[in-house]
């Protein structure tokens, strides 16, 4: 049996509602044939027992408007069966009129009327007078029938309203944060728990080509899988009502699944009624199958479930955009250099849908000096996110043209006023830090003043002067405050969202990020994992948060000292070592001085290869030493060189003294020192 | 170290010789044996060094040696370096193109025999 809405109200104004029966209990049977003869007349039904025992039982099976009992009768007498009507919750509202034979049953009426009877008609009866009676029992029945049905009818539909807002406060709790996935199948689960249903399926329309894929199943319905609808469930999507489906309807096969029960059908229109969005099938449980009644309310379900669906779909997209746009706005990736490590972390707020305005950036502006920057547009939203994104492209701009840090502030500073106007403003710190010394000069706008980490753990905070933020600043630039980092201190920048936790002072927040700073290890990961942790443990941030860590390692240049075997491959090996020590110790080297130094070791460790006295145990020594701008690399051997030279080192000896500043051999009768040295190392 | 014929006359077939990594005193045997391998019906042999990212005086020697080689019959040595590379420094620090043909990209072998055939 199908049937939609319509068909359920026309099935409501059709059925039939049973009159209630006048129901005759006299033992007598002739008595009966007469009450039968009186009241026929008023068009009603009769039904007519001959003792108190039959009328309990027929009181069971269907309505009764009103009883006529006789007083008097064998087993259970007239007020006997009257206490017992009276006594039940269902038949304790039916009228009951006593028949009693003779006046001298007076002190019975008195007990009749003590057990709750409300008229009595003494035999012989005038039949007028009793048919008016019955007549007016009946109408009066029947108004309480009525009253009866509306409240009720009334509470079937309270009830159904609280079910659908049962569904509703679902559906509405589920919109902010909740992904489709999760959404649909706690949808699922609750629309079977509400529609007592065995087991449904959740089906998505996800592409126009009418394919449902199943993205939620519950109880037999689980193993549910792809669903290419046949005409007659096409039919039903585009009607877009609920259906009943019982076993041998068309589309029963197609949806019922793994189950026999019969199922209804609810098509999830978009509220706009635009498309199908899908289809939520509920199989009955066993023996139970789904009540016509049930169907407005399924209807109600699906409105709620496609609603919800929608707002998911949008919720997912618009997360998708602050994504795309918030990737899009913050550095790909960090600038890599020997001697910091840099880190950074951005957090939306707790949604993540709004788009936040706080940015981080590095730049490598020489081979000496790194900018590192964060900021925070007041606001949110996209526009809020564009105006960050000029001003990050502005601040780079400014920064690469290689200004103070003062200046580069004040400078974006005019340009927000000349062109956005006191509309916008932001908090902004920018900073360069010298790679060779360690100082790190900034300047702030408004924004929070950066913590540093010593290696010994202890933090302080750099609390300078600060000028206004961007936008509102004055004429003078902001001031500059320089701070020497030393080798393994940690620098954290940071916004305020990093320190303003719900239900929290600022000072709180930041004393609970310096603690984080300064316990565990000094690396920037690592710091900016444990800030990023605490400040979670306070709950999900309320503002957008963005930190940058950089963690400085300046350690005086080291020498460097190593020996090796006079091998062919020793020549190798000292030349990657060299490499090496370089990168470290001398990071700013452009890669022009970094291979003639490799050139010159190489060609002069080959020299000592070339010239060892054959296959021995003969070795060589390589130091490098930097003393500022000065870089010396020796190579001693423990041998004598040979006599005759070779064409390879008559190009060696030529190409070192081509590539090093200066070149001097020394030649004893315990080996040959080669120096090499380079001058003006920047 | 990959290699690969390219098209040319079955008489005087062109081949190139693409180079990669380090080339040292510890690397130059093996290369030298690659060398010799190279077959006589060869009449230009390119020498493409843009992958190589070290090369001293026993590279150079090697190639002067390969140039030499060649020449005696009639083949031919065109060696690939870009500018800018560590590699090109050390030619250009030893006049290498002086001797034997330098070419800056591969593609520039090509225009420069278009141009001569």
């Amino acid at each position: 049996m199908t049937a939609s809405r319509a068909d359920l109200r026309r099935a409501e104004l059709r059925a039939p509602v049973e009159p209630g029966a006048i129901l005759l209990v006299d033992d007598h049977r002739e008595n009966l044939l007469a009450l039968e003869a009186v009241l026929d007349p008023l068009g009603e039904p009769i039904v007519s027992v001959e003792s108190g025992e039959e009328a309990l039982r027929t009181l069971l099976r269907r309505e009764v408007a009103v009883i006529l009992l006789d007083v008097r009768m064998s087993r259970l007498d007239g007020v006997q069966t009257a206490r017992l009507i009276r006594s039940r919750p269902g038949t304790r509202h039916i009228p009951i009129i006593f028949l009693t034979a003779v006046a001298r049953d007076a002190d019975q009426i008195e007990l009749a009327y003590a057990t709750g009877a409300v008229d009595y008609v003494i035999k012989p009866f005038e039949p007028s007078v009793l048919r008016a009676k019955v007549s007016a029992f009946i109408a009066l029945s029947r108004e309480r029938a009525e009253r009866l049905r509306q409240t009720r009818a009334r509470e079937r539909a309270e009830a159904a309203e609280q079910a659908v807002r049962t569904l509703q406060s679902l559906s509405d709790a589920a919109l902010a944060h909740l992904e489709l996935e999760p959404l649909v199948t706690e949808l699922l689960t609750r629309a079977c728990a509400l529609f007592r249903a065995a087991g449904g399926a959740l089906l998505i329309a996800e592409q126009d080509d009418g394919v449902l894929t199943v993205l939620a199943g519950h109880g037999p319905m689980r193993a549910f899988g792809e669903l290419t609808p046949s005409a007659t469930v096409r039919q039903l999507l585009k009607a877009g009502t609920p259906a009943l489906l019982a076993p041998g309807d068309g589309g029963w096969v197609e949806l019922a699944g793994a189950t026999d029960q019969p199922v209804a059908a609810i098509p999830l229109t978009d509220p706009d009624g635009s498309r199908t969005l899908g289809l939520l099938v509920l199989a009955a449980a066993p023996g139970a199958g789904f009540d016509a009644g049930e169907l407005s309310l399924l209807d109600l379900a699906g409105e709620r479930i496609a609603i919800a669906i929608r707002h998911a779909r949008q919720f997912e997209h618009q997360r998708e955009l602050v994504e795309t746009l918030q990737r899009s706005l913050l550095p790909e990736r960090l600038p890599e250099h020997p001697r910091v490590e840099l880190a950074a972390r951005y957090r939306p707020e707790e949604t993540g849908t709004r788009v936040g305005g706080d940015w981080y950036d590095a730049i490598q502006l020489d081979e000496r000096r790194l900018a590192l920057m964060i900021g925070d547009v007041v606001g949110h939203g996209r526009a809020a996110a564009a105006r960050m994104g000029e001003l990050r492209n502005a601040l780079r701009a400014y920064a690469i043209e290689g200004h103070p840090p003062g200046i580069v502030l004040q400078q974006l500073d005019r340009l927000v006023r000349a062109t956005v106007g006191p509309t916008m403003m932001a908090t902004v710190l920018f900073g360069v830090l010298d790679l060779q010394s360690g100082a790190f000069t900034m300047a702030r706008a408004g924004h929070p003043p950066p913590l540093v980490r010593a290696p010994d753990g202890t933090v302080r905070l750099l609390d300078t002067g600060s000028t206004l933020p961007i936008g509102v600043s004055g004429d003078d630039p902001p001031s500059e405050f320089t701070y020497a980092l030393g080798d393994g201190e940690t620098l954290l920048l940071y916004t305020d969202g990093a320190v303003d936790a719900p239900a929290e002072p600022i000072d709180a927040g930041i004393e609970r990020i310096m603690s984080a700073l300064g316990s565990g290890s000094a690396a920037a990961e690592a710091s900016c994992d444990r800030v990023l942790a605490r400040l979670l443990e306070c709950g999900p941030p309320r503002d957008d948060v963005a930190i940058l860590a950089a963690h400085v390692r300046i350690a005086k240049p080291g020498p460097l000292g190593f020996g090796l075997p006079a091998q062919r491959q020793s020549v190798t090996v000292a030349r990657h070592r060299l490499r090496d020590w370089l990168r470290r110790e001398a990071p700013e080297l452009d890669s022009r001085t970094v291979s003639d130094l490799e050139l010159a070791i190489t060609e002069a460790t080959s020299n000592v290869v070339r010239h060892a006295y054959g296959p021995t145990d003969a070795s060589f020594q390589v130091m490098a030493t930097r003393d500022g701008s000065m870089i010396e690399v020796t190579v001693r051997d423990h041998g004598r060189w040979r006599a005759s030279r070779s064409t390879a080192q008559g190009r060696g000896l030529p190409l070192i003294e081509a590539v090093c500043d200066k070149l001097a051999i020394d030649r004893t009768n315990t080996g040959t020192t080669v120096t090499m040295t380079w001058t003006n190392i920047p | 170290m990959d290699e690969h014929s390219i098209a040319g006359g079955g008489a005087s077939p062109t081949q190139v010789e693409r180079l990669t990594g380090e080339i040292d005193i510890a690397t130059a045997p093996q290369l030298s044996r690659r060398f010799s391998a190279v077959p006589n019906t060869v009449s230009t042999l390119i020498v493409d060094l843009s992958e190589v990212t070290f090369l001293d005086s026993a590279g150079i020697q090697l190639l002067h040696q390969l140039h030499d080689r060649l020449r005696t019959r009639d083949a031919e040595l065109i060696v690939v370096s870009p500018p800018g590379t560590s590699p090109r420094r050390v030619l250009d620090l030893t006049a290498f193109d002086a001797r034997v043909t330098l070419r800056d990209s591969l593609p520039e072998v090509w225009t420069a025999s278009q141009a001569s055939s």
